[in-house]
């Protein structure tokens, strides 16, 4: 062949600008064909261990290192520089010779064509001068598409030099939700179900995205969404959401429904028989802010918001002893208390230092034996950011490096611990570092980097300042977008069950939220509150979109993340737990725990309890969301059916139920009374017929003996308590 | 894809193609009977190469290419040209020879049917070969070939250099080029001189096919013997001090050891799990260590063809191992950066010292001949000359202009040759460090792949 008419067709081939003209840029070129072919990923000879003796970085993230594997190691078999077609980096992937991972590209095809122009030239190493991909354009950067349609992606990646280079055939894609939308690596989107999904594009270390959103199959009329209920500017931007969907809103939910669902979310309480009489008798038209406002006052806001804090800061005797855990608990609970603003939350623990047994905030690092574990709980709690995989390696398509960890990871390095008595004392030492790679599998340590918060700026290795200081005006910055969107995610997630980015504390790039510009709007509304928690949980409470009812209609029984209606879900186990007594009547006791402690005022998920283990409540091992479970399993309901857990509490003769048999009340009283105190609703005709029947049956009628009666008004509560009705909110 | 980009593709391609058709073709086959390559190869891979692919063969049986298949397995043959009857392959796909063939999934009756014809009409070779539908793709400009490996003969007055399809003999002293060794398949990585200084062994092989050694006759040039046998390319080729064996060891994963007067094999030694970079007899002849991308050095016996032991104490891939000459000291090298040394005896060895060697890997080492001194080059482009007994670097031959791939001490002990990637050759005084000769570059360096 003709160089002079190769290099000529790859002047517009080749994927993004070249050093030499004609001659391919390593780099540029020749690693985004390894990535898109597959080549250099972790199934493949991206692994750790390589394959067959042969080791590229994982998606290309280490050029230098790829080139020197490529033309170096193992005295150059990969590459001929002098009969370029026998190079192994051809002969492979065109299975010309035996290749385990197949054919990858054909001899006629541009990604050919490049590699081999690129040995041809001398196989050029990757030069530092070598201009970077700033960004990905996508076009259309978003689209709304119909059922069944095709969009073809385009993408252009900019480089630092100014050029620019259509990159769509060596662009990785992948679809945010197959469901709504599949994409084929052509860079063809093809409509396959509804709502709304991000196609991520990803070339060298960029990543992009397009929104495309199918709406559902009907159509709303546009008076439906001018009739919906706007409370405040969530609405607004759900609304919109909602109609580009085709969404139509639920109704709003009944005064009954919302003062359960508020009490629920809220304080992980029922309202009392009581309460909810008083709040229906209102007929003031701000009620439901005012209460809202008053439960935001209650104790047990706070028992719910302290326990919630201590499941993401890890509070718990796994790690610190008994006094240990409680004086970190209750330094999380006085600032719930005193609705400490976020930011200032956030910096006292950071910056902590002194005797465990009295600043309690000092534990959070006795919970964590070394800097590595730390950092990495540390930005899973307060930055909704996974960094353990730099621990090991760099990962092309994270931001963060494994360099950007060990500089992070090193704000820690001082942080040491001396016992004194039964507590431990925490300080900032005047020296210590930590090594790159160290406590890595990786068998190669460099040296201590400067200690540099993610995308901050570093600190001298020698500063003599706690560098923990350092970190808390970085991570609480307005300017660190991360910090407010974690914990406006997290607690939008407890009143929407779902967070606006799914999973709560997966805060990717390439994990886009489901409604953009209301998250962007709910968190500028947090920060310029000054991080005020109480202000965000009122402003989510009182907004149309979280008082909707949870029953789906037609035009929304799809939805299962826009806000058209409340989703329903189960409750937590230690709400359900306490719930259970509540309406019994008959508290649990906790080792350990004065009697009457309810499940969310403990301070430690290490408390024996077989019904909040079986119910899934947290380890507090790693900070993540998914520690929780809240799906139904088997032993949930075996427990629930045989358990001893709540028929001890029906069984009681201190409980509700006996207090009503006692107190002469009526088979209908003691009905409405259990109905009231768990649904927060009365039974309706169907109902209570149902259970004069029952009477009838099982116990004799109206006439039965007090023993039998008693068995069925027992049964009946259990019923109820076991119900799908009770155990969601809704 | 995009529109701008398939006009952007198509002149290319039709280049390209133009440029495969014009290669050479291999002979006809005969009209009817199914193309290997098009045919039989595709059923191969479907139902039979996840066990029988030249990584780790079942039944040492490779299907990968008809090479492969020809060559045959443990049980011999694999098939009879022209008699699919007869043909171990089809009898135990049929369950006429255990075991049944493949072992879960039958093979489809049609499948079947096609080998049959196949062999039938007389197992004939792919009707192109891979070789020759490789577009033929020259330099841009032309290059030196890099300077693979460097062998001092034992006069210490020639020094072998291997380059890509050759070895060249230079004059140590003059740095003139004396003699030209071709007809090698591939770069050469690999080269010895027989302890007589009559032969010159040189070992490759093509990418990923198959090893070779040429043994070539150092006063004539001629190619007086090939040696094949290893899987893939031959890293490392060292004569037994009596000459009477030469042990090569590939990417293969193996060892081999053969009489290198016959060609004939002697041993396989198949235990390093990864790549065999190194490979070093002991000055009595009786041990010959091993040094692989599986971390770790092995010690062997010669006679009996058997592992002594193993030495794991290496991190990454072992490139280079070299024996002192009193024989009680090994030193080996690689990518973990370290130089390591281990006293050893029949039994096992244990760690004499271990030393932060180079900023980058360590590619090749070796010890002066009265055993005070070991040379290490790295891919930081030093080399480095340490005192054994102080442990401590005696000398940096900083400034390599490339990677120092090939590394050799004169037996004279003055003198180090390196030869580097970029084809350069230097002789060095070892004990100044001053340069005593340039070894001449190829013409036009151009190297041989012209």
């Amino acid at each position: 062949m003709n160089p002079a008419v190769l290099a000529l067709a790859l002047g517009v081939a080749a994927p993004g600008p070249a050093a030499t003209p004609g001659v391919p840029s390593f780099r540029n070129q020749v690693i985004p064909i390894l990535t898109k072919a597959g080549c250099n990923s972790g199934a493949c000879h991206g692994a750790a261990a390589g394959k067959n003796g042969f080791k590229l970085t994982l998606r290309g993230y280490d050029p230098e290192t790829d080139y020197l594997t490529l033309t170096r190691q193992a005295a150059g078999r990969r590459t001929n520089l002098f009969e370029p077609a026998r190079s192994l980096l051809l002969l492979k992937p065109t299975r010309a010779v035996p290749h385990m991972g197949g054919k990858r590209f054909t001899v006629d095809s541009p990604e050919y064509a490049v590699i081999a122009s690129w040995i041809a030239a001398g196989a050029p190493p990757p030069r530092q001068s070598d201009p970077r991909p700033l960004r990905l354009e996508v076009q259309p950067p978003a689209r709304t598409m119909g059922d069944g349609q095709e969009l073809q992606l385009a993408v252009r990646a900019h480089y630092s030099d100014g050029t620019s280079a259509d990159v769509t055939r060596w662009a990785v894609f992948t679809s945010g939700d197959e469901t709504v939308a599949a994409v084929e690596q052509d860079g063809l989107v093809k409509a396959q179900g509804h709502g709304e999904t991000a196609i991520n594009v990803s070339f060298l270390s960029r990543v992009g995205h397009t929104r495309v959103a199918i709406p559902f199959p009907r159509q709303v009329d546009a008076a439906v969404f001018r009739a919906s209920p706007r409370h405040n500017f969530i609405d607004d931007l759900v609304l919109a959401k909602l109609q580009q969907l085709h969404l139509a809103p639920s109704a709003q939910a009944t005064d009954a429904e919302f003062i359960r669902r508020a009490y629920l979310d809220a304080a992980g309480i029922l309202p009392t028989v009581e309460e909810r009489a008083r709040f229906l008798a209102d007929a003031a038209p701000d009620k439901r802010a005012r209460l809202v406002d008053a439960l935001l006052e209650r104790p047990e806001f706070v028992d719910y918001w302290a326990y919630k804090w201590s499941d993401v800061l890890l509070v718990s005797t796994r790690k610190l002893n008994r006094k240990g855990a409680q004086a970190f608990y209750g330094w999380i609970r006085a600032s719930v208390q005193a609705n400490q603003p976020w930011d200032a939350f956030a910096r006292e623990l950071t910056t902590a230092s002194g005797r465990s047994d009295e600043q309690g905030a000092v534990n959070y690092f006795l919970i964590h034996r070394n800097p590595l574990e730390l950092a990495e709980n540390y930005t899973q709690a307060f930055l909704g950011v996974t960094i353990t995989c730099a621990r090991c390696h760099n990962h092309p398509l994270e931001k963060w490096t494994q360099q950007d960890y060990y500089g992070y990871a090193n704000l820690f390095a001082r942080v040491t611990t001396k016992t004194d008595g039964g507590a431990f004392i925490v300080s900032s030492a005047a020296a210590g570092d930590l090594s790159l790679g160290q406590g890595s599998s990786s068998p190669r340590i460099g040296k201590p980097l400067p200690p540099r918060p993610l995308d901050g700026r570093p600190l001298p290795l020698e500063a003599a300042m706690d560098r923990r200081e350092h970190l808390a005006r970085w991570l609480t910055s307005p300017a660190n977008p991360l910090f407010a969107r974690t914990v406006v995610n997290r607690v939008w997630g407890n009143f929407f069950g779902r967070g606006l980015v799914d999973p709560v504390d997966d805060l990717r790039s390439t994990n886009p939220a489901s409604n953009e510009e209301l998250f962007a709007a709910v968190t500028r509304d947090f920060v310029a509150h000054r991080f005020d928690v109480k202000h965000l949980v009122r402003t989510i409470m009182n907004s149309a979109a979280y008082q909707r009812s949870s029953v789906a209609t037609a035009l929304n029984v799809d939805d299962e993340k826009y806000g058209s209606r409340y989703l329903a879900r189960r409750l937590p186990a230690e709400v359900i737990l306490d719930a259970f007594s509540q309406v019994t009547g008959v508290p649990e006791t906790f080792d350990g725990y004065r009697p009457g402690t309810r499940a969310l005022q403990l301070a430690d998920t290490r408390v024996k309890s077989y019904f909040l283990t079986a119910f899934g409540r947290p380890e507090r091992a790693a900070t993540s969301s998914g520690e929780r479970q809240q799906d139904p399993t088997l032993t949930q309901a075996l427990h629930a059916i045989n358990g001893d857990t709540l028929n001890r509490k029906l069984m009681s003769p201190d409980g509700t139920l006996a207090r009503l048999v006692a107190q002469g009340a009526s088979d209908e009283a003691v009905v409405r009374a259990l109905y009231l105190g768990a649904l927060s609703r009365e039974p309706n005709a169907e109902e209570l017929k149902a259970l004069a029947d029952a009477m009838a049956r099982e116990a004799g009628g109206p006439a039965a003996s007090p023993d039998n009666r008693r068995v069925v008004l027992e049964d009946l509560a259990w019923a109820l308590l076991t119900s799908k009705e009770f155990l969601f909110n809704h | 894809m995009t529109a701008p980009l398939l006009l952007a593709t198509r002149p290319l391609a039709a280049v390209l193609l133009a440029a495969a058709a014009a290669g050479p073709q291999a002979a006809p086959t005969a009209p009817g009977a199914p193309d290997f390559d098009r045919v039989v190869l595709p059923i191969l891979e479907e139902h039979c190469t996840s066990c029988h692919a030249a990584a780790d063969p079942e039944g040492d049986l490779v299907m990968e290419t008809y090479e492969d298949l020809m060559r045959g397995g443990e049980h011999g043959a694999a098939l009879l040209a022209g008699n699919s009857e007869k043909s171990r392959l089809v009898m135990m796909v049929e369950g006429r020879a255990k075991p049944k063939m493949p072992p879960k999934k039958p093979l489809p009756a049609d499948a079947l049917a096609v080998i049959r014809a196949w062999i039938d009409a007389g197992a004939r070779p792919p009707a192109v070969s891979a070789a020759a539908r490789l577009p033929d793709i020259k330099p841009r400009a032309p290059r030196a070939a890099p300077a693979y490996a460097v062998a001092f003969a034992p006069d210490g007055k020639t020094l072998a250099v291997a380059g890509y399809k050759e070895v060249r003999l230079f004059d140590a002293a003059t740095g003139r080029l004396a003699r030209t060794l071709s007809g090698a398949a591939d770069a050469v990585r690999a080269v010895a001189w027989s302890p007589d200084g009559k032969t010159v062994a040189g070992a490759g092989g093509p990418p990923s096919r198959g090893g070779e050694v040429l043994l070539w006759d150092a006063s004539t040039g001629a190619a007086a013997r090939k040696i094949e046998g290893h899987r893939d390319y031959v890293y490392a080729a060292a004569f037994s001090p009596n000459g009477r064996f030469l042990a090569t060891a590939s990417y293969d994963k193996a060892i081999r050891l053969w009489y290198p007067g016959t060609g004939r094999e002697r041993a396989k030694l198949s235990e390093h799990l990864d790549a065999v970079f190194a490979l070093a007899f002991s000055p009595d002849g009786k041990w010959l260590a091993s040094g692989s991308g599986d971390r770790t050095v092995k010690l062997w016996d010669v006679a009996e063809g058997r592992r002594l032991y193993t030495l794991s104490d290496a991190l990454d891939t072992v490139y280079a191992v070299a024996f002192a000459p009193s024989g009680k000291l090994l030193a080996a090298a690689g990518a973990d950066k370290m130089l390591r040394a281990w006293d050893i005896g029949a039994d096992g060895g244990s760690l004499a010292f271990a030393l932060s060697a180079h900023e980058e890997a360590v590619v090749a080492l070796a010890f002066s001949p009265d055993g005070g001194r070991i040379v290490t080059a790295g891919a930081d482009r030093v080399v480095k000359v340490w005192d054994v007994a102080k442990r401590v670097e005696v000398r940096v031959l900083a400034d390599q202009p490339d990677w120092p791939m090939a590394m050799a001490v004169a037996p004279d002990g003055a003198r180090v040759a390196v030869g580097r990637y970029d084809g350069s050759v230097s002789v060095y005084d070892l004990a100044s460090g001053r340069v005593r000769a340039e070894l001449a570059r190829p013409a036009g360096a151009g190297g041989s792949g012209r």
